[in-house]
């Protein structure tokens, strides 16, 4: 099980475990956290699972694909930290990660 | 082709007649090579798994909709349907905020008021046709407003774009002229809108704000509404009449809603799943890929059957049987990936309002024993009619 704290943009925070290899997109649309909407189920096609990955955790998710910066571009109050959710998958190293929400997905 | 890993099968999804029990058909073809392949309308490929339905939805690099999103192609280009991410998705950004979930739940007690203006409007007769006197004029009167369309052109537009989705390939001519009308017609409303005070709606987004950093024509205005209007004219109205009819033949479904014994959640998704009011939309390859290990090749044309998807027993166990109490929630009567229906939470709200407005205001609504169904048939399914007889009731006033 891999543990991750989400935290709304209000400071809200939600601490889940979920199991090794689901998204971070889907650990919050399956348990209902608030804020990361996931409209495309995962296709990297909506740009409605943005979130914010500050270090340490950021090098340990390694660096967007150009696809999703190309859908980064669609997000809003998009930052250097910005990632989409779906596209972080939940491994063993990632145990504890922190990640941040925008103030809005759409 | 002595190799060819796809199951040939002709037919195409406006045949009157495959689409008044298209899963048959589907069965047949997932039952052998799950891919079909027909000659028809030019040529496509149809997955008919949930695996592969769902993959070509949401591979939108692979599986374009730049080509067209029916088969045959609207005449026009349907925005933004007909652009793929990430330009499709700055585009929808503009528009997602009139259908989010919180617009539709907000909305409820005025779509909860045009649910009791209908069944006003015939409760006290015994008798009524579900479709045409509730869910066609319910789903129509729900969203139009939205889009900033008046309520007053209703039938006109639900009549020209009927013709437009459902008699395309065999009234050419009658297409066209329908298509020049509503053109002219939406074209006409956008321009005049332009000169009129503002107002919340879609139209007003359409005319003044920006899409990927600049404001549309007159002309990409009415390539976005005429999109929405299929929507609003053409949809959630065959889930609502379907679920209707499956409630009037199941009496112990209804017994359980009203009960609690099956919450409505899950039911609705089922409901949505067993109907599934859009059943083909068109994606053509962009390069070699493959489906079901079959090859397929740079602009080989694809149609998505979701209804397919939607029937497969190895995602849904006894697919041809509503069973309001499974767990539906992963149909893909909404499609999936990038251009999942921008109108789902809406749907989702109108279905709802409608079945239990029915429940409580008519309950024992019935369809006759020799009723047979018949559908219309395109990208999209629905009865055309629907007679129920009932006790008569009392209007909301009386």
């Amino acid at each position: 099980m891999v543990s991750i704290t989400y935290i709304e943009h209000n400071g809200s925070s939600h601490t889940i475990e979920v199991s090794e290899g689901v998204s971070v997109m889907k650990a919050a649309v399956d348990h209902a956290i608030p804020g990361i909407d996931g409209d495309c189920g995962g296709a990297c096609a909506c740009a409605t699972c943005h979130v914010y990955v500050a270090e340490p955790w950021r090098h340990l998710t390694g660096e967007a694909s150009q696809d999703e910066k190309d859908m980064l571009e669609c997000a809003i109050d998009l930052k250097d930290e910005s990632r989409l959710g779906c596209q972080i998958a939940l491994t063993e190293a990632l145990n504890g990660i922190v990640v941040h929400m925008p103030p809005a997905q759409r | 082709m002595a190799d060819a890993n796809f199951t040939p099968a002709d037919f195409n999804h406006h045949s009157v007649e495959v689409m008044q029990d298209p899963y048959a058909l589907f069965r047949e073809v997932r039952s052998k090579c799950p891919l079909g392949y027909s000659r028809e309308l030019g040529g496509f490929y149809f997955p008919t798994t949930y695996g592969e339905v769902k993959r070509a939805y949401s591979d939108f690099k692979t599986f374009t909709s730049t080509q067209g999103s029916g088969l045959p192609k609207q005449m026009v280009q349907l925005l933004p349907v007909e652009l793929d991410p990430p330009l499709q998705t700055r585009w929808r950004r503009v528009l997602d905020r009139f259908f989010t979930p919180e617009a539709a739940e907000n909305d409820r007690p005025r779509i909860q008021g045009i649910a009791d203006e209908l069944i006003d409007a015939f409760i006290t007769r015994a008798s009524a046709d579900a479709v045409n006197e509730l869910t066609r004029p319910f789903l129509a009167m729900t969203m139009l407003p939205i889009l900033g369309v008046p309520l007053e052109d209703r039938i006109m537009l639900s009549d020209k774009l009927m013709w437009m989705v459902h008699y395309r390939t065999t009234d050419q001519d009658g297409w066209v002229a329908r298509y020049m009308e509503v053109e002219a017609y939406l074209t006409g409303l956008i321009a005049k809108r332009r000169t009129e005070p503002r107002r919340p709606d879609l139209l007003q987004c359409l005319i003044e704000e920006e899409f990927d950093g600049r404001r549309l024509s007159d002309g990409e205005g009415y390539q976005v509404v005429l999109l929405t209007l299929f929507g609003a004219l053409d949809s959630t109205s065959s889930a609502m009449s379907g679920a209707l009819y499956h409630l009037a033949q199941h009496p112990e479904d209804k017994h359980r809603l009203l009960s609690g014994a099956v919450p409505w959640k899950g039911a609705l998704e089922e409901f949505l799943r067993y109907t599934t009011p859009i059943q083909a939309l068109r994606r053509t390859v962009t390069k070699p890929t493959e489906l079901d290990g079959c090859p397929l090749q740079t602009g080989d044309v694809v149609v998505l059957l979701s209804g397919a998807a939607n029937r497969d027993p190895a995602k849904f166990p006894e697919p041809d049987t509503c069973i309001i109490d499974r767990d539906a929630r992963d149909h893909l009567t909404f499609g999936a990936g990038g251009h999942v229906c921008i109108g789902r939470h809406f749907a989702r709200v109108m279905l709802e309002v409608c079945l239990k407005t029915m429940l409580r205001r008519v309950p024992d609504f019935a369809v006759p024993a020799e009723f047979v169904p018949r559908y219309t048939c395109s990208e999209a399914r629905a009865l055309t009619a629907l007679p129920i007889t009932f006790t008569p009731g009392r209007t909301m006033a009386a």
